[in-house]
């Protein structure tokens, strides 16, 4: 399989072998990876409870979204940054769990579930963000991102669980 | 205290997660999701605290929405994190993380509720103090955390 290869020759180079097994790196970009986590999902549960109208109710969606926007984002880039490290140092490993490629497909839904919010909702948000209850359809985007969200924490846990 | 850890390690619970496979890493992910609320929301209200988001919106109203959250979070935590403490009870007794961890999480739980919750709600608080709060109360609550994850390493 084409994947599987390129994972094995991503794992033997000498960058992956280097942050495998250094002492004290892997061991701060797994912690890095773990407690940045909370800050993006944590911002996103946040932002996806404001759209289903559990949080903030009171306040504009746009203006929960778009404050939240840049912490949740700089989150992201650490969680992503970290997280590829972590995929490098052991690629063709965790590939061959079916746990891990069942996190990436959540993690492929809760992508897709982002730009659908962001193509549609999103850009008339002007015209609903008042709206108390939320539009419906601002519902199912919310619980689908909790969902989402909620499954790749779960699902990477596992990963770590499944390999040891 | 070794006896208490001893008598803890064989509580029900501590033999049942013990022998199961699934209790450990299952509970694991339950105490991930309450630390994600838990965080997620100590860091929107101290980043409001410190006029770093939200500032449209006055300290009390983003704070009377984050506070059942954050408590909620602390919450599913401390829960779940007794299951995992009551299956690893010895280890932990040996571990310097998990000391370095309770006193964090004691001190951050001290810290929200004597000083951070009052000196929000008192009218003469200089913009300065509560900023240093936040600070201290955000740098607390994520050491708790840095301080956990370490229990597995050292």
């Amino acid at each position: 399989m084409f994947i599987l290869e390129l994972c094995r020759r991503i794992q033997a180079t000498p960058f992956a072998t280097q942050l495998l097994e250094s002492q004290y790196a892997w061991l701060i970009i797994e912690s890095a990876h773990v407690i940045g986590l909370s800050l993006s999902v944590g911002l996103i549960v946040l932002t996806d409870l404001r759209l289903i109208g559990g949080f903030r109710r009171g306040e504009p969606v746009s203006d929960v979204l778009g404050q939240l926007r840049p912490w949740l984002l700089s989150g992201f880039a650490l969680m992503f940054v970290t997280g590829g490290l972590l995929f490098v140092s052991e690629a063709a490993t965790v590939m061959a769990s079916p746990w891990f490629k069942l996190k990436l497909l959540f993690l492929l839904l809760a992508g897709i579930n982002a730009a659908w919010f962001e193509l549609t909702l999103g850009r008339r948000l002007q015209s609903w963000s008042h709206l108390d209850p939320p539009p419906a359809a601002a519902k199912i985007a919310g619980w689908t991102s909790l969902v989402c969200w909620s499954a790749v924490i779960g699902l990477g846990r596992w990963v770590a669980y499944a390999h040891t | 205290m070794l006896a208490l850890f001893h008598w803890f390690e064989a509580t029900q619970i501590g033999i049942y997660g013990r022998r199961s496979s699934y209790f450990f890493p299952a509970v694991e992910v339950v105490h991930l999701f309450g630390l994600t609320l838990l965080l997620g929301t100590a860091l929107v209200l101290n980043l409001r605290l410190l006029n770093a988001t939200m500032r449209t919106q006055s300290i009390a109203e983003v704070a009377g929405a984050t506070k059942p959250l954050l408590w909620l979070g602390a919450t599913i935590c401390m829960a779940s994190g007794l299951l995992l403490f009551l299956t690893e009870a010895i280890k932990c007794y040996y571990n310097v993380a998990f000391w370095y961890k309770m006193g964090l999480l004691a001190s951050a739980i001290v810290f929200q509720l004597a000083v951070h919750q009052r000196l929000r709600k008192a009218p003469s608080t200089s913009a300065r103090l509560i900023k240093g709060a936040a600070a201290v109360s955000l740098a607390l609550w994520f050491a708790v955390a840095v301080a956990g994850r370490a229990i597995a390493f050292v």
